[in-house]
């Protein structure tokens, strides 16, 4: 078990892309970090160059305390399970999973109890003898897994394992991954472009764009407490609401109006973002989450200036929630697609009961939460707080 | 217009019991036909199923295939089955009555005459070429492999300039190297030694075929890389990752290649007719004409059916790999 | 927290930036040397026995020998084969066996691909007969067609020409069939390779195209003529070429069926080159043979590349 760590890592290729820029992090011994971000982000050239399997271009990489710039992926002790599974299709899952100890000349009886455990941690008993192209596509992923575990490494490195895999699979491997972790205890950098999978299975998750670090911390602080508008819209599903808004005070509070909606901003929050102060009278990003907008008829005590109105244009039911789509006017933000409707609005999601009467061409009240509003400075994007923890992409 | 074509087409399904719409080149399910399936009769070429139910079309078309079937037979098929008859059969009655079959009988003596060693020695010659196909095979083989997997796999910085250079080659008539080469194979620069009359001369210069390696190295370049990358992980250098992981991944290109070079080999005429001058040396290929004036027709003719022999087994055990490798892939059914 | 910020980059920039230092040593330990031994066989088979050659033709093309002494003659070989007598006859008639070659051998293998790829039943024994005469040895082949040609009355076409009261031809050792015998016997041997390939590419052809043609009611000649050929373009032209280029090299067949008579109407370039170097009566000529050949690859470098630009925009690639 050893700690990974990234000192001012940059990787530049031949063209000039810089896939990865001046990356500095450190995942602790036994932590299970995910990095996330959109395709392109640098995540898995981050992770590559962790393996050896990319030469990294500016900086170090630390594995238990020990520069690696320059040793060969055979020696850094990392074991790695690729998205597409990179079985060897001419050898059995048995020998799929013995070939890196044979390499390491592992004795045949100890190679032999190794993969016998692995295949039982995996339920790959049964399929020991079969050539991989005689498996389905959750058991070729078990094989990828099983021939990372039997080598017992420092760490396991994890490129977007589950994205080959359908939908029921994933929720079921996703927990089998996560549980697995925790039983051995190794240290683990998982790849991928899905929050749902950071979500759920990071200790803590490092999100990243264009190659540059923007947060990382627990997945709970930063969906509480997203560092700038790209995390705040990346993470939570669905997507952050995101507008154009301007802040203005009007009695003793201060309010946020976007379009022809107010909303007042609770005193709690502003206390807790006293930075916020210095935007009064200017343009701000205002950004709701779904989840924070609720059907006005299940609010027992409604209180003035929380309510957005607008019509209903579009209802999605779950079965365990509602997803109701309505256009404000306001400047849509970050390429919000425009619709017939004339001048310009913003497409707003709102994720209500799922017993809401709403439907589609209703007329929508709707109730936001005002203490978990999130505001953006428009210039930069980063998240407005004035606290302590300002610094975006740095550890919280 | 369409319309009625497609109420005509309704009406034809009708007529067969179909309980599923009958969409224009829609495949019927199998168990509901009460019809047998007309020969080819699925939507995927020129003519579709409902053309298929057309008397004229069929009519038409199984008269194509038997003109097709029949020209085939006789006109590829057809030497070589004469060939085969004018084995068995006395140079006499081959020379005086070519068409007929067998007027006065059949005879094994130019059989015998072209395989026993005091006359044609078919044999001799037949292993000779064994002998040269196999060791033009792997240095063939050795070529392309190792060749192949530098250019493709490990990518040294020299790499594009020897691709470049073999492409170019692939276009060079290969006339214009053989005047050099029979220098060379006669007077080698630093070796005061000729080489005429060894199978060196024909073994080594045929391992240079730029079209081998570059199926080759194409086939390397399709492999995933990934698998590489996982390899590394595991611990292979460039060794242990061409012969554990590369080399078995590649049995259907090596099986292409191999028919290849070893027909091609087989089929040699002038190189071994330069170099090889010592009769006892000869492949089949050179002997052959050379024994032609000189030899009873008969037991030329039966010479060379025995000659054809190997090729003819060899395509028909081996036809996969050969039509693979011509593109038709998984297409035939045989 | 501004400050540590400062510090913090001020590191990053000084600080650890890995740089290779190229040694041989490096060079072994990064792979190097075993790349190179697995170039190995690559480089020196084909610097031996093909690169090396090449050059050499060049010079020998300038030279004048007899593999003892060598001296520079510049351009002469190269005058010297153009004023041959049978430099001119060889290239008429090398172009004749091409014309002919096209003529004969280039629709045949197309239109049995096109009703192969048909009539799916039987495609792979089509498949197998048509390929049949490729997999005989070409002496072989030759040889067996001599025998056909057979000029008497009682050779083997003459015999079956005689059942429909044609004939007896004289085949080979007339001037005017000769040629167009070896065309024969060149395509029966070769267009099953051919018949194959245009195989392959008609099975490519998406099955989906003919189905919207059948809806739209195309008859079977409109498929034929807008979805097959277009589709065939390609490969027709790439076939073309290689047939061209094939046929340009055409030795074995004048060879041994004729040695380049009667009266040279079969002498191909290819045959005159083999004459020059290796020939009876003008033997050891390597000057001359090499001056042609270079020749030769150099009408049909430059055929191709005008081939090549001239059909760029007709390939529906």
């Amino acid at each position: 078990m050893a700690a990974i760590e990234f000192q001012g890592v940059s990787k530049v290729f031949s063209d000039g892309t810089r896939a990865v820029d001046l990356l500095d992090l450190k995942v602790d011994e036994a932590e299970f970090m995910v990095l996330v971000g959109p395709s392109g982000c640098g995540k898995t050239t981050a992770l590559r160059m962790v393996a050896g399997l990319e030469e990294i271009s500016e900086g170090t990489i630390l594995i238990g305390g020990d520069v690696v710039n320059d040793i060969s992926p055979k020696e850094r002790d990392i074991a790695m399970v690729f998205q597409n599974y990179a079985l060897y299709p001419h050898m059995s899952v048995a020998d799929n999973l013995g070939f890196g100890l044979k390499l390491r000349k592992v004795r045949r009886s100890e190679r032999r109890q190794r993969v016998r455990r692995a295949a039982e941690t995996l339920g790959l008993e049964p399929y020991l003898d079969r050539k991989p192209r005689a498996l389905s596509g959750g058991q070729r992923q078990r094989v990828a897994m099983g021939r990372a575990i039997v080598r017992e490494p420092s760490a396991f490195l994890m490129d977007e394992p589950l994205s080959n895999l359908d939908a029921k699979l994933r929720v079921q491997v996703r927990a089998e991954i996560h549980s697995l972790q925790r039983a051995s205890g190794v240290t683990t950098i998982y790849v991928t472009h899905d929050q749902t999978e950071a979500m759920t299975m990071g200790d803590r998750i490092a999100v990243l764009r264009d190659g540059a670090l923007q947060q990382v911390d627990t997945p709970e602080r930063v969906y509480q407490r997203p560092a700038n508008q790209f995390v705040a819209g990346f993470i939570g599903s669905p997507a952050m609401n995101i507008v154009n808004a301007r802040l203005t005070r009007a009695n003793r509070s201060l309010v946020a109006s976007f379009g022809d909606h107010s909303l007042e901003v609770d005193n709690e929050l502003v206390a807790e973002r006293p930075a916020l102060l210095a935007y009064e009278g200017k343009d701000v990003v205002l950004g709701i989450r779904p989840e924070d907008l609720e059907d006005a008829a299940f609010i027992a005590e409604v209180r003035p200036g929380r309510t957005l109105e607008g019509v209903c244009s579009l209802r999605e039911a779950l079965g365990s929630e509602e997803l109701l789509h309505f256009p404000v006017a306001a400047e849509a933000n970050e390429g919000v697609p425009i619709g017939p409707l004339e001048g310009k609005y913003a497409m707003l999601l709102a994720r209500v009961d799922p017993q809401s009467k709403m439907r589609e061409g209703d007329r929508l009240r709707l109730v936001a939460d005002t203490k978990r509003l999130h505001f953006f400075d428009p210039a930069t994007g980063r998240a407005i707080y004035g606290d302590q923890r300002q610094v975006p992409g740095r550890e919280s | 217009m369409i319309t009625s074509r497609i109420r005509r087409r309704r009406k034809s399904s009708e007529r067969v019991g179909s309980e599923s719409l009958m969409l224009p080149g829609h495949r019927m399910p199998r168990i509901r036909r009460r019809r047998k399936p007309v020969a080819g009769a699925t939507t995927q070429g020129l003519i579709s199923s409902s053309d298929w139910n057309r008397p004229s079309v069929k009519w038409g078309v199984g008269a194509v295939h038997a003109l097709l079937l029949v020209g085939l037979v006789v006109i590829g098929l057809g030497p070589l089955l004469w060939l085969a008859k004018a084995t068995i059969t006395p140079t006499q009655d081959i020379i005086s009555n070519p068409m007929a079959i067998f007027p006065h009988g059949a005879t094994w003596n130019n059989v015998r005459e072209a395989w026993s060693p005091q006359s044609v020695h078919v044999g001799l010659y037949i292993w000779n070429t064994v002998v040269i196909c196999f060791g033009s095979w792997l240095v063939q083989l050795t070529v392309a492999t190792t060749g192949g997997y530098a250019l493709s796999v490990l990518r040294p910085k020299y790499a594009r300039v020897v691709t470049g250079m073999l492409l170019m080659t692939l276009f060079l008539p290969a006339v214009v190297l053989l005047v050099p080469l029979y220098i060379m194979v006669v007077n080698p620069p630093l070796i005061h030694h000729s080489f005429i009359n060894s199978y060196w001369a024909v073994w080594l210069p045929a391992g240079a075929s730029s079209f081998n390696v570059i199926i080759m190295k194409r086939f390397f370049d399709n492999l995933p890389r990934e698998l590489f990358e996982a390899a590394r992980i595991d611990g292979a250098g460039p060794v242990r990752l061409f012969f554990s992981v590369v080399l078995p991944m590649s049995k259907p290109i090596l099986g292409v290649v191999s028919v290849f070079a070893v027909i091609a080999e087989w089929k040699n005429f002038l190189w071994p007719f330069l170099v090889l001058q010592d009769a006892s040396k000869q492949p089949i290929s050179v002997r052959l004409p050379a024994i032609a004036g000189q030899t009873e027709l008969g037991v030329l003719l039966a010479a060379m059916f025995i000659a054809c022999i190997v090729p003819i087994v060899g395509f028909l055990f081996f036809q996969r790999s050969f039509l693979r490798g011509s593109g038709l892939g998984g297409a035939i059914k045989g | 927290m501004n400050t540590v910020d400062l510090t913090a980059s001020e590191t990053r920039r000084v600080g650890v930036r890995h740089r290779r230092h190229h040694t041989p040593v490096t060079w072994v330990r990064g792979g190097g040397l075993t790349t190179l031994l697995f170039a190995l066989p690559l480089l020196l088979i084909f610097g031996v026995f093909s690169w090396y050659p090449m050059v050499r033709t060049v010079i020998i093309s300038i030279q004048k020998t007899n593999l003892i002494t060598y001296t520079w003659v510049g351009l002469d070989n190269f005058r010297t084969v153009i004023h041959d007598p049978l430099f001119p006859i060889a290239v008429k008639n090398t172009a004749y066996f091409a014309l002919l070659a096209l003529i004969f051998g280039y629709p045949v293998p197309l239109v049995a691909g096109v009703l192969m790829s048909e009539l799916r039943r039987l495609r792979g024994l089509y498949a197998v007969l048509a390929y049949l005469p490729v997999v005989i040895p070409p002496v072989v082949a030759v040889l067996l067609w001599k025998t056909f040609y057979d000029g008497s009355s009682t050779g083997v076409f003459n015999t079956i020409l005689g059942w429909v009261h044609l004939g007896p031809y004289y085949w080979l050792s007339s001037q005017q069939m000769a040629m167009p015998a070896l065309v024969l016997e060149s395509t029966w041997a070769n267009a099953g390779a051919t018949v194959i390939i245009y195989l392959a590419a008609l099975i490519g052809v998406n099955s989906e195209l003919y189905e919207a043609a059948s809806v739209d009611g195309a008859s079977l000649w409109r498929k034929v003529w807008h979805i097959t050929m277009p589709q065939l373009r390609g490969v027709m032209l790439v076939t073309l070429i290689l047939q061209l280029i094939g046929t340009a090299q055409v030795f074995l067949e004048p060879y041994l069926f004729t040695g380049g008579g009667p009266n040279y109407k079969t002498l191909t370039v290819l045959l005159l080159i083999f004459n020059y170097a290796f020939g009876n009566s003008l033997g050891g000529d390597y000057g001359s043979a090499t001056a042609l050949s270079l020749m030769l690859a150099g009408f049909l470098a430059v055929f191709s590349l005008v081939y090549l630009r001239a059909t760029r925009s007709w390939s529906t690639e």
